[in-house]
Protein backbone atom coordinates (compact mmCIF):
# COMPACT_ATOMS: atom_id res chain seq x y z
CA UNK A 1 0.00 0.00 0.00
CA UNK A 2 1.59 3.24 -1.13
CA UNK A 3 0.65 6.55 0.95
CA UNK A 4 -1.19 9.64 -0.22
CA UNK A 5 -1.85 11.18 -2.44
CA UNK A 6 -2.71 8.75 -4.53
CA UNK A 7 -1.33 8.55 -8.30
CA UNK A 8 -4.59 9.55 -9.67
CA UNK A 9 -4.15 12.70 -7.82
CA UNK A 10 -0.45 13.03 -9.03
CA UNK A 11 -1.71 12.83 -12.29
CA UNK A 12 -4.61 14.74 -11.66
CA UNK A 13 -2.12 17.44 -10.88
CA UNK A 14 0.02 16.87 -13.73
CA UNK A 15 -3.31 17.43 -15.82
CA UNK A 16 -3.83 21.03 -14.39
CA UNK A 17 -0.45 22.27 -14.58
CA UNK A 18 0.08 21.49 -17.73
CA UNK A 19 -3.61 22.68 -18.52
CA UNK A 20 -3.35 26.28 -16.53
CA UNK A 21 0.66 27.27 -16.75
CA UNK A 22 1.69 25.53 -19.63
CA UNK A 23 -1.01 25.57 -22.91
CA UNK A 24 -1.81 29.26 -22.12
CA UNK A 25 1.79 30.44 -22.94
CA UNK A 26 2.96 28.20 -25.10
CA UNK A 27 3.31 28.75 -29.02
CA UNK A 28 0.95 27.19 -30.96
CA UNK A 29 2.08 23.91 -31.76
CA UNK A 30 3.65 23.39 -28.42
CA UNK A 31 0.37 23.75 -26.79
CA UNK A 32 -1.04 21.40 -28.81
CA UNK A 33 1.10 18.83 -28.12
CA UNK A 34 0.75 19.89 -24.43
CA UNK A 35 -3.16 18.81 -24.81
CA UNK A 36 -2.39 15.62 -26.06
CA UNK A 37 -0.29 15.20 -23.01
CA UNK A 38 -2.89 15.85 -20.90
CA UNK A 39 -5.22 13.62 -22.83
CA UNK A 40 -2.73 11.02 -22.51
CA UNK A 41 -2.63 11.59 -18.75
CA UNK A 42 -6.21 11.81 -18.40
CA UNK A 43 -6.07 7.60 -20.01
CA UNK A 44 -3.95 6.49 -17.62
CA UNK A 45 -5.59 8.09 -14.99
CA UNK A 46 -9.06 6.76 -15.52
CA UNK A 47 -7.36 3.30 -16.37
CA UNK A 48 -5.47 3.67 -12.52
CA UNK A 49 -9.24 4.46 -11.48
CA UNK A 50 -11.06 1.88 -13.36
CA UNK A 51 -8.85 -1.28 -12.07
CA UNK A 52 -9.26 0.31 -8.69
CA UNK A 53 -12.78 -1.07 -8.93
CA UNK A 54 -11.94 -4.72 -9.83
CA UNK A 55 -13.88 -4.65 -13.55
CA UNK A 56 -11.27 -7.10 -14.54
CA UNK A 57 -12.43 -9.79 -12.54
CA UNK A 58 -15.42 -9.49 -14.00
CA UNK A 59 -13.97 -9.79 -17.58
CA UNK A 60 -11.63 -12.67 -16.31
CA UNK A 61 -14.99 -14.64 -14.65
CA UNK A 62 -16.45 -13.84 -18.20
CA UNK A 63 -13.60 -15.63 -20.25
CA UNK A 64 -13.58 -18.28 -18.25
CA UNK A 65 -16.92 -18.90 -18.77
CA UNK A 66 -16.68 -18.27 -22.47
CA UNK A 67 -13.99 -20.80 -22.69
CA UNK A 68 -14.19 -23.16 -20.28
CA UNK A 69 -10.44 -23.06 -19.45
CA UNK A 70 -8.47 -20.61 -16.72
CA UNK A 71 -5.03 -18.86 -17.45
CA UNK A 72 -3.96 -15.22 -18.22
CA UNK A 73 -6.23 -12.82 -19.84
CA UNK A 74 -4.34 -12.37 -23.11
CA UNK A 75 -4.42 -16.45 -23.33
CA UNK A 76 -8.34 -16.75 -22.80
CA UNK A 77 -8.81 -13.92 -24.73
CA UNK A 78 -6.57 -15.49 -27.81
CA UNK A 79 -8.84 -18.31 -27.39
CA UNK A 80 -12.25 -16.62 -27.48
CA UNK A 81 -10.79 -15.01 -30.97
CA UNK A 82 -9.88 -18.76 -32.16
CA UNK A 83 -13.68 -19.49 -30.71
CA UNK A 84 -15.19 -16.55 -32.22
CA UNK A 85 -13.33 -16.59 -35.98
CA UNK A 86 -14.50 -20.46 -36.00
CA UNK A 87 -18.05 -20.00 -35.70
CA UNK A 88 -18.32 -21.50 -31.82
CA UNK A 89 -18.72 -18.76 -30.17
CA UNK A 90 -21.54 -15.84 -31.50
CA UNK A 91 -23.15 -12.28 -30.69
CA UNK A 92 -26.44 -14.40 -30.30
CA UNK A 93 -25.31 -15.55 -27.40
CA UNK A 94 -26.17 -13.04 -24.85
CA UNK A 95 -23.05 -14.10 -22.73
CA UNK A 96 -21.07 -13.66 -25.73
CA UNK A 97 -22.74 -10.40 -26.07
CA UNK A 98 -22.31 -9.22 -22.82
CA UNK A 99 -18.74 -10.08 -22.56
CA UNK A 100 -17.87 -8.14 -26.43
CA UNK A 101 -20.24 -5.02 -24.93
CA UNK A 102 -18.78 -4.51 -21.42
CA UNK A 103 -14.69 -5.13 -22.33
CA UNK A 104 -14.87 -2.38 -25.10
CA UNK A 105 -16.89 -0.18 -22.69
CA UNK A 106 -14.73 -0.22 -20.13
CA UNK A 107 -12.05 0.24 -22.71
CA UNK A 108 -13.19 3.52 -24.58
CA UNK A 109 -14.53 4.54 -20.80
CA UNK A 110 -10.84 4.96 -20.27
CA UNK A 111 -9.22 5.78 -24.25
CA UNK A 112 -12.18 8.03 -24.96
CA UNK A 113 -14.86 9.06 -22.72
CA UNK A 114 -16.26 11.93 -24.90
CA UNK A 115 -16.42 9.98 -28.14
CA UNK A 116 -19.83 10.32 -28.73
CA UNK A 117 -20.64 6.77 -30.00
CA UNK A 118 -19.34 5.29 -27.00
CA UNK A 119 -21.67 8.14 -24.23
CA UNK A 120 -24.67 7.14 -26.65
CA UNK A 121 -23.40 3.01 -26.56
CA UNK A 122 -22.85 2.97 -22.99
CA UNK A 123 -26.06 4.93 -21.58
CA UNK A 124 -28.02 2.59 -24.25
CA UNK A 125 -26.02 -0.21 -22.10
CA UNK A 126 -27.02 1.23 -18.75
CA UNK A 127 -30.93 1.13 -19.93
CA UNK A 128 -30.52 -2.14 -21.38
CA UNK A 129 -29.50 -3.60 -17.91
CA UNK A 130 -32.16 -1.42 -16.14
CA UNK A 131 -34.28 -3.48 -18.44
CA UNK A 132 -33.25 -6.52 -18.06
CA UNK A 133 -33.46 -6.40 -13.76
CA UNK A 134 -37.26 -5.82 -14.64
CA UNK A 135 -38.17 -9.16 -15.82
CA UNK A 136 -41.22 -7.43 -17.95
CA UNK A 137 -39.15 -5.24 -19.70
CA UNK A 138 -37.03 -8.32 -21.00
CA UNK A 139 -37.40 -9.14 -24.66
CA UNK B 1 -3.78 25.33 -42.49
CA UNK B 2 -3.24 27.54 -39.54
CA UNK B 3 0.19 26.11 -37.92
CA UNK B 4 3.19 27.37 -39.57
CA UNK B 5 6.65 25.87 -38.70
CA UNK B 6 9.59 27.53 -40.42
CA UNK B 7 12.56 25.02 -40.96
CA UNK B 8 14.62 25.51 -37.98
CA UNK B 9 18.27 25.13 -39.95
CA UNK B 10 18.34 28.66 -42.04
CA UNK B 11 20.94 27.04 -44.01
CA UNK B 12 18.98 24.20 -45.41
CA UNK B 13 15.85 26.87 -45.56
CA UNK B 14 18.22 29.02 -48.16
CA UNK B 15 19.38 25.89 -50.11
CA UNK B 16 15.46 24.67 -50.60
CA UNK B 17 14.71 27.83 -51.47
CA UNK B 18 17.65 28.20 -54.23
CA UNK B 19 16.56 24.71 -55.93
CA UNK B 20 12.34 25.54 -55.85
CA UNK B 21 14.07 28.28 -57.55
CA UNK B 22 15.34 26.55 -60.45
CA UNK B 23 12.36 24.18 -60.43
CA UNK B 24 9.59 27.28 -60.36
CA UNK B 25 11.77 28.57 -63.52
CA UNK B 26 10.64 25.78 -65.48
CA UNK B 27 6.68 27.03 -65.55
CA UNK B 28 7.36 30.68 -64.26
CA UNK B 29 10.80 32.06 -65.44
CA UNK B 30 12.76 34.80 -63.85
CA UNK B 31 9.95 33.75 -60.58
CA UNK B 32 11.61 34.49 -57.20
CA UNK B 33 10.60 32.05 -54.17
CA UNK B 34 9.28 34.04 -51.38
CA UNK B 35 7.53 33.19 -47.75
CA UNK B 36 8.59 29.56 -47.85
CA UNK B 37 6.88 27.66 -44.85
CA UNK B 38 5.98 24.31 -43.83
CA UNK B 39 2.52 23.65 -43.38
CA UNK B 40 2.36 19.98 -41.94
CA UNK B 41 4.44 17.20 -41.87
CA UNK B 42 6.12 14.40 -40.67
CA UNK B 43 10.04 12.50 -40.93
CA UNK B 44 9.18 11.56 -44.69
CA UNK B 45 6.48 13.44 -45.84
CA UNK B 46 5.45 17.25 -45.79
CA UNK B 47 3.72 19.87 -47.00
CA UNK B 48 5.22 23.72 -47.80
CA UNK B 49 3.05 26.70 -48.43
CA UNK B 50 5.39 29.11 -50.78
CA UNK B 51 5.20 32.45 -53.28
CA UNK B 52 6.22 32.50 -56.35
CA UNK B 53 6.75 36.24 -57.20
CA UNK B 54 7.30 36.97 -61.27
CA UNK B 55 7.01 40.56 -61.92
CA UNK B 56 4.60 42.03 -58.67
CA UNK B 57 2.62 38.97 -59.42
CA UNK B 58 2.29 36.69 -56.55
CA UNK B 59 1.41 32.94 -57.23
CA UNK B 60 0.73 30.75 -54.32
CA UNK B 61 1.97 27.34 -54.48
CA UNK B 62 2.04 24.26 -52.32
CA UNK B 63 4.76 21.76 -52.33
CA UNK B 64 3.90 18.48 -51.54
CA UNK B 65 7.39 16.24 -51.07
CA UNK B 66 8.13 13.25 -48.93
CA UNK B 67 11.87 11.71 -48.61
CA UNK B 68 13.35 9.55 -51.60
CA UNK B 69 13.25 6.73 -48.68
CA UNK B 70 9.97 7.04 -47.93
CA UNK B 71 8.65 3.47 -47.80
CA UNK B 72 6.29 3.65 -44.60
CA UNK B 73 3.34 2.44 -46.47
CA UNK B 74 3.62 0.26 -48.97
CA UNK B 75 -0.19 0.95 -50.24
CA UNK B 76 0.79 4.38 -51.09
CA UNK B 77 1.78 5.49 -54.70
CA UNK B 78 4.86 7.59 -54.92
CA UNK B 79 3.86 11.48 -55.06
CA UNK B 80 4.97 11.69 -58.54
CA UNK B 81 2.43 9.59 -59.72
CA UNK B 82 0.08 10.87 -57.37
CA UNK B 83 0.76 13.90 -59.54
CA UNK B 84 -0.15 12.17 -62.72
CA UNK B 85 -3.11 10.63 -60.87
CA UNK B 86 -4.03 14.67 -59.80
CA UNK B 87 -3.25 16.19 -63.65
CA UNK B 88 -5.81 12.95 -65.15
CA UNK B 89 -8.89 13.65 -62.19
CA UNK B 90 -8.52 17.46 -63.33
CA UNK B 91 -8.68 16.78 -67.27
CA UNK B 92 -12.11 14.99 -66.47
CA UNK B 93 -13.58 17.46 -64.96
CA UNK B 94 -12.83 16.87 -61.08
CA UNK B 95 -12.50 19.62 -58.63
CA UNK B 96 -8.42 19.34 -57.44
CA UNK B 97 -5.71 21.50 -57.12
CA UNK B 98 -3.63 22.32 -60.20
CA UNK B 99 -0.67 20.72 -60.88
CA UNK B 100 2.26 23.16 -61.69
CA UNK B 101 5.29 20.41 -62.21
CA UNK B 102 6.54 17.20 -61.02
CA UNK B 103 10.11 17.13 -58.97
CA UNK B 104 12.84 15.64 -60.93
CA UNK B 105 15.38 13.56 -59.41
CA UNK B 106 18.13 16.34 -60.14
CA UNK B 107 16.29 18.75 -58.64
CA UNK B 108 17.22 17.49 -55.37
CA UNK B 109 14.02 18.27 -53.11
CA UNK B 110 12.91 14.08 -53.22
CA UNK B 111 9.85 13.03 -55.05
CA UNK B 112 6.50 15.29 -54.78
CA UNK B 113 5.48 18.03 -57.04
CA UNK B 114 4.46 21.91 -56.77
CA UNK B 115 0.64 22.53 -57.29
CA UNK B 116 -1.77 25.65 -57.35
CA UNK B 117 -2.58 26.82 -53.67
CA UNK B 118 -6.41 26.42 -53.40
CA UNK B 119 -7.88 28.82 -50.30
CA UNK B 120 -10.19 26.56 -48.21
CA UNK B 121 -10.70 24.93 -45.36
CA UNK B 122 -9.82 21.08 -44.52
CA UNK B 123 -10.39 20.85 -40.91
CA UNK B 124 -13.03 18.73 -40.36
CA UNK B 125 -14.31 20.63 -36.65
CA UNK B 126 -14.48 23.62 -38.50
CA UNK B 127 -16.21 22.49 -41.88
CA UNK B 128 -18.98 21.05 -39.01
CA UNK B 129 -19.59 23.61 -36.75
CA UNK B 130 -18.41 26.94 -38.07
CA UNK B 131 -21.66 29.80 -38.81
CA UNK B 132 -19.73 30.08 -42.36
CA UNK B 133 -20.10 26.85 -44.04
CA UNK B 134 -23.62 26.10 -42.79
CA UNK B 135 -24.66 26.99 -46.35
CA UNK B 136 -21.69 24.42 -47.54
CA UNK B 137 -23.07 21.95 -45.12
CA UNK B 138 -26.50 21.98 -46.64
CA UNK B 139 -24.97 21.06 -50.10
CA UNK B 140 -22.07 19.09 -49.30
CA UNK B 141 -23.07 15.34 -49.35
CA UNK B 142 -24.85 15.69 -52.61
CA UNK B 143 -21.76 17.37 -53.88
CA UNK B 144 -19.33 14.63 -52.96
CA UNK B 145 -22.30 12.13 -54.28
CA UNK B 146 -21.45 13.66 -57.66
CA UNK B 147 -17.63 13.83 -57.28
CA UNK B 148 -17.72 10.52 -56.37
CA UNK B 149 -19.28 9.53 -59.48
CA UNK B 150 -16.90 11.47 -61.53
CA UNK B 151 -14.19 10.08 -59.85
CA UNK B 152 -15.93 6.65 -60.49
CA UNK B 153 -15.91 7.54 -64.67
CA UNK B 154 -12.03 8.43 -64.97
CA UNK B 155 -10.25 6.15 -67.38
CA UNK B 156 -7.34 5.09 -65.68
CA UNK B 157 -6.55 1.63 -67.64
CA UNK B 158 -3.29 3.25 -68.66
CA UNK B 159 -2.11 4.37 -65.09
CA UNK B 160 0.06 0.98 -64.02
CA UNK B 161 0.94 1.96 -60.75
CA UNK B 162 -2.73 1.89 -60.24
CA UNK B 163 -3.33 -1.56 -58.05
CA UNK B 164 -6.74 -3.60 -59.19
CA UNK B 165 -7.61 -5.10 -55.64
CA UNK B 166 -10.70 -6.79 -55.20
CA UNK B 167 -12.96 -6.75 -51.93
CA UNK B 168 -11.66 -10.17 -51.11
CA UNK B 169 -8.63 -9.32 -51.39
CA UNK B 170 -8.73 -6.03 -49.14
CA UNK B 171 -10.05 -8.36 -46.40
CA UNK B 172 -7.65 -10.68 -46.51
CA UNK B 173 -4.60 -8.12 -46.46
CA UNK B 174 -6.23 -6.39 -43.69
CA UNK B 175 -6.54 -9.40 -41.75
CA UNK B 176 -3.04 -10.60 -42.42
CA UNK B 177 -2.21 -6.69 -40.91
CA UNK B 178 -4.50 -7.54 -38.07
CA UNK B 179 -2.91 -10.64 -37.10
CA UNK B 180 0.84 -9.15 -37.07
CA UNK B 181 0.09 -6.93 -34.59
CA UNK B 182 -0.31 -10.21 -32.37
CA UNK B 183 -3.00 -8.25 -30.51
CA UNK B 184 -5.94 -10.44 -29.94
CA UNK B 185 -8.98 -8.63 -30.63
CA UNK B 186 -12.35 -10.41 -30.37
CA UNK B 187 -14.56 -7.62 -31.61
CA UNK B 188 -12.26 -7.50 -34.77
CA UNK B 189 -12.43 -11.23 -35.15
CA UNK B 190 -15.99 -10.54 -35.30
CA UNK B 191 -15.76 -8.04 -37.70
CA UNK B 192 -13.92 -10.10 -40.41
CA UNK B 193 -15.89 -13.30 -40.33
CA UNK B 194 -18.97 -10.78 -40.67
CA UNK B 195 -16.89 -9.45 -43.91
CA UNK B 196 -16.03 -12.80 -45.19
CA UNK B 197 -19.86 -13.90 -44.80
CA UNK B 198 -21.07 -10.58 -46.53
CA UNK B 199 -18.36 -9.69 -49.25
CA UNK B 200 -20.47 -8.06 -52.29
CA UNK B 201 -21.07 -9.20 -55.66
CA UNK B 202 -18.48 -8.32 -57.71
CA UNK B 203 -19.07 -4.36 -59.66
CA UNK B 204 -19.83 -4.87 -63.54
CA UNK B 205 -16.99 -2.96 -63.92
CA UNK B 206 -14.02 -1.41 -62.03
CA UNK B 207 -13.46 2.19 -61.31
CA UNK B 208 -10.34 4.06 -60.09
CA UNK B 209 -11.32 4.02 -56.40
CA UNK B 210 -9.92 7.77 -54.62
CA UNK B 211 -8.96 5.32 -51.38
CA UNK B 212 -9.35 8.08 -48.97
CA UNK B 213 -12.36 10.23 -49.46
CA UNK B 214 -13.54 11.60 -45.98
CA UNK B 215 -13.91 14.40 -44.05
CA UNK B 216 -10.52 15.83 -43.34
CA UNK B 217 -9.44 15.24 -47.06
CA UNK B 218 -12.07 17.42 -48.62
CA UNK B 219 -10.98 21.36 -49.16
CA UNK B 220 -14.67 23.22 -48.23
CA UNK B 221 -15.54 26.95 -49.01
CA UNK B 222 -19.04 28.91 -48.30
CA UNK B 223 -20.24 27.52 -51.34
CA UNK B 224 -19.29 24.19 -50.63
CA UNK B 225 -17.02 21.28 -51.83
CA UNK B 226 -13.77 23.04 -53.33
CA UNK B 227 -11.25 20.38 -53.79
CA UNK B 228 -10.80 17.06 -53.48
CA UNK B 229 -7.06 16.18 -51.82
CA UNK B 230 -4.79 12.84 -50.68
CA UNK B 231 -4.91 10.94 -53.86
CA UNK B 232 -1.96 9.04 -52.76
CA UNK B 233 -4.15 5.83 -51.97
CA UNK B 234 -6.30 5.29 -55.44
CA UNK B 235 -6.74 1.95 -56.18
CA UNK B 236 -8.92 0.43 -59.30
CA UNK B 237 -11.67 -1.72 -57.69
CA UNK B 238 -15.48 -1.84 -56.07
CA UNK B 239 -16.17 2.45 -56.38
CA UNK B 240 -18.91 1.24 -53.41
CA UNK B 241 -15.62 1.34 -51.23
CA UNK B 242 -15.52 5.42 -51.33
CA UNK B 243 -18.86 5.86 -50.44
CA UNK B 244 -18.59 3.20 -47.12
CA UNK B 245 -15.36 5.14 -46.24
CA UNK B 246 -16.98 8.92 -46.14
CA UNK B 247 -19.40 7.24 -43.73
CA UNK B 248 -17.10 5.70 -41.02
CA UNK B 249 -18.26 7.23 -37.91
CA UNK B 250 -15.08 7.95 -36.64
CA UNK B 251 -14.81 10.42 -39.73
CA UNK B 252 -17.88 12.43 -38.03
CA UNK B 253 -16.05 14.30 -36.19
CA UNK B 254 -18.77 14.00 -33.38
CA UNK B 255 -21.84 15.06 -35.51
CA UNK B 256 -22.80 10.74 -35.26
CA UNK B 257 -26.06 11.78 -36.59
CA UNK B 258 -25.57 12.96 -40.10
CA UNK B 259 -23.61 9.74 -41.64
CA UNK B 260 -21.99 11.30 -44.32
CA UNK B 261 -18.81 12.96 -43.08
CA UNK B 262 -20.45 14.36 -40.06
CA UNK B 263 -22.60 17.03 -42.87
CA UNK B 264 -25.11 15.14 -44.47
CA UNK B 265 -27.31 11.99 -45.03
CA UNK B 266 -27.52 9.21 -47.22
CA UNK B 267 -29.98 10.06 -49.50
CA UNK B 268 -28.38 13.27 -50.42
CA UNK B 269 -25.25 11.37 -51.21
CA UNK B 270 -27.16 9.13 -53.25
CA UNK B 271 -28.88 11.60 -54.61
CA UNK B 272 -25.85 13.49 -55.76
CA UNK B 273 -23.99 10.13 -57.22
CA UNK B 274 -27.32 8.87 -58.78
CA UNK B 275 -27.50 12.48 -60.84
CA UNK B 276 -23.96 12.00 -62.35
CA UNK B 277 -23.63 8.22 -62.30
CA UNK B 278 -27.22 7.20 -63.63
CA UNK B 279 -27.69 4.44 -61.21
CA UNK B 280 -28.51 4.73 -57.54
CA UNK B 281 -25.05 2.99 -55.22
CA UNK B 282 -26.53 -0.12 -53.53
CA UNK B 283 -27.16 0.60 -49.65
CA UNK B 284 -25.72 -2.59 -48.91
CA UNK B 285 -22.93 -2.54 -50.73
CA UNK B 286 -22.41 1.01 -48.89
CA UNK B 287 -23.00 -0.50 -45.55
CA UNK B 288 -20.15 -3.29 -46.15
CA UNK B 289 -17.51 -0.82 -47.27
CA UNK B 290 -18.43 0.95 -44.29
CA UNK B 291 -17.86 -1.73 -41.75
CA UNK B 292 -14.77 -2.52 -43.93
CA UNK B 293 -14.06 1.17 -42.99
CA UNK B 294 -14.53 0.94 -39.71
CA UNK B 295 -12.23 -1.99 -39.22
CA UNK B 296 -9.51 -0.41 -41.60
CA UNK B 297 -9.26 2.35 -39.41
CA UNK B 298 -9.08 0.56 -36.45
CA UNK B 299 -5.86 -1.41 -37.94
CA UNK B 300 -4.42 1.75 -38.62
CA UNK B 301 -4.84 2.92 -35.02
CA UNK B 302 -3.04 -0.56 -34.16
CA UNK B 303 -0.16 0.32 -36.57
CA UNK B 304 0.45 3.76 -35.24
CA UNK B 305 0.95 1.62 -32.01
CA UNK B 306 3.10 -0.40 -32.99
CA UNK B 307 5.50 1.91 -34.22
CA UNK B 308 5.23 3.69 -30.97
CA UNK B 309 6.10 0.46 -29.37
CA UNK B 310 8.83 -0.46 -31.58
CA UNK B 311 10.35 3.03 -30.84
CA UNK B 312 9.86 4.61 -34.56
CA UNK B 313 7.21 7.02 -32.93
CA UNK B 314 7.44 7.27 -28.92
CA UNK B 315 5.50 10.98 -29.16
CA UNK B 316 2.11 11.08 -26.75
CA UNK B 317 0.56 12.16 -29.88
CA UNK B 318 1.43 8.66 -31.38
CA UNK B 319 0.72 6.68 -28.83
CA UNK B 320 -2.63 8.48 -28.48
CA UNK B 321 -3.60 7.41 -31.68
CA UNK B 322 -3.06 3.66 -31.03
CA UNK B 323 -5.17 3.75 -28.47
CA UNK B 324 -8.03 4.57 -30.35
CA UNK B 325 -8.40 1.23 -31.43
CA UNK B 326 -11.16 0.65 -29.08
CA UNK B 327 -13.44 3.56 -30.64
CA UNK B 328 -13.69 1.14 -33.80
CA UNK B 329 -14.66 -1.19 -31.48
CA UNK B 330 -17.93 0.44 -30.35
CA UNK B 331 -18.72 1.46 -34.00
CA UNK B 332 -18.30 -2.09 -34.80
CA UNK B 333 -20.69 -3.56 -32.02
CA UNK B 334 -23.47 -0.80 -33.08
CA UNK B 335 -23.55 -1.90 -36.49
CA UNK B 336 -22.61 -5.76 -36.00
CA UNK B 337 -24.47 -6.30 -32.05
CA UNK B 338 -27.12 -4.08 -31.83
CA UNK B 339 -28.37 -4.32 -28.29
CA UNK B 340 -31.86 -6.11 -27.77
CA UNK B 341 -33.64 -2.82 -25.73
CA UNK B 342 -32.34 -0.04 -27.83
CA UNK B 343 -35.89 -0.07 -29.48
CA UNK B 344 -37.35 0.44 -26.73
CA UNK B 345 -35.18 3.11 -25.08
CA UNK B 346 -34.38 5.15 -28.37
CA UNK B 347 -37.52 7.35 -27.76
CA UNK B 348 -36.13 8.31 -24.35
Amino acid sequence: MQDLPDNAALLKAIEAFLQADVMPTAEPSLAFRARVAVNVLGMVRRHLEQAACDHGLREREQLQALTGKKGTMAGLTTEVCRLIADGTLNPDDPRVRDYLWLTTLQKVAVDQPRYVSYQRAQDAWDHFQHARRQPAAEE
Amino acid sequence: MTSVTMPSATESRQTMVDRLTAVVARFLPGAQVTALSRLTGGANQQMWALDAVQDGKVTGLVLRQASDWNTDDDTAMLLDNEARLLIRAGRHGIAVPEVACILEPDDGLGTGYLMSRVEGETIPQKILRDERFSAARQRLARQCGEALAQIHRVPVDDLGFLRAQSADTLVENLYTEYKGYREPRPVFELAFRWLREHLPAAPSRYSLVHGDFRNGNLMVDESGLKSVLDWELAYVGDPMADLGWLCVPSWRFGQIDSPVGGFGSLEALFDGYEQVAGFRPDAEAVRFWEIFGILKWGVICQKMAASFISGTDTSPERGAIGRRTSETEVDLLQALVPLPSLSAVADD
